[in-house]
């Protein structure tokens, strides 16, 4: 093999070993927001589920988190995801 | 030694302001700056692909020891000419791992970028992130289960945005 393509970089994927090229392609083609169009009535068109499950969002969650600053939530959120890391077991 | 698979995200975007690199913030760790009690395990960025940028991504890269996630093992370390490009760079560094992407999927560069973000400053640090609205329509277009699930959180953070700026 040519040293040139010895060199070139692997093709990216996720920690889940899906490549990010078939994310991408995966990418859903939703229709555009109309021009003042609220966000939540464009969701209702092109993903009603979601939309749905916006009444749902435990109010007190978001208190908890508005009410730190915004590198105060980055370190949470590190501190939550090595903790939920330790549950996680390996097939 | 090994880096660590969970990011310190703080730490590093403290890192990338504190090397002077321009770059606006997106994914799962713009959530979280806005506000979503969601986890992410990385720090995904898009950087502006000036020549006087990019080398001050590789000298924090460098410092960093950032290498990109290969399958293979290989340690190959970012190159200039590929950060100058639209690709995306999936490394990990000894703050964990971080994806720095030219481009979104959907070609939406840096300058694209800076007309729908915003600005945060926490002490002396100052970050620039894609905005709740432009957040929702990039996660809803990717259409994974896990975009999805936090796409209700970010609505429910823009109507609360929505009304704090009514009653200011």
């Amino acid at each position: 093999m040519a040293a040139h393509l010895r060199r070139a970089y692997p093709e990216p994927v996720t920690r889940s070993g899906e490549s990010l090229s078939n994310v991408a392609s995966q990418s859903r083609s939703v229709p555009s927001r109309r021009a003042g169009e609220p966000v939540l009535d464009w969701l209702r068109r092109v993903d009603p589920d979601v939309a749905q499950a916006v009444a749902d969002v435990d109010q007190t969650l978001l208190d908890e988190c508005l009410a730190m600053s915004p590198l105060e939530r980055l370190r949470a959120c590190s501190v939550a995801t090595r903790g939920l890391a330790r549950f996680h077991v390996a097939p | 030694m090994s880096h660590p698979e969970q990011a310190d995200i703080a730490r590093l975007l403290q890192a990338l302001r504190g090397g002077g690199v321009e770059f606006v913030v997106v994914g799962g760790a713009a959530a979280v700056l806005h506000g979503a009690p969601t986890t992410t395990r990385d720090l995904d960025i898009v950087h502006r692909r000036t020549h006087e940028n990019v080398e001050r991504l590789v000298e924090v890269l460098a410092d960093l020891g950032a290498l990109v996630r290969d399958p293979a093992g290989r340690r190959l370390k970012p190159e200039r000419s590929t950060l100058e490009g639209p690709g995306q760079l999936l490394l990990s560094t000894r703050l964990g791992p971080l994806d720095v992407l030219g481009a979104l999927h959907d070609g939406r560069t840096f300058e694209q970028l800076l007309d729908t973000s915003v600005s945060m400053v926490d002490g002396s640090t100052q970050i620039t992130v894609v905005d709740l609205e432009t957040l929702i329509e990039i996660k809803t277009a990717a259409g994974r289960p896990k975009d999805r699930l936090v796409v209700p959180i970010l609505v429910a953070l823009l109507s609360r945005e929505r009304e704090g700026t009514e009653t200011q």
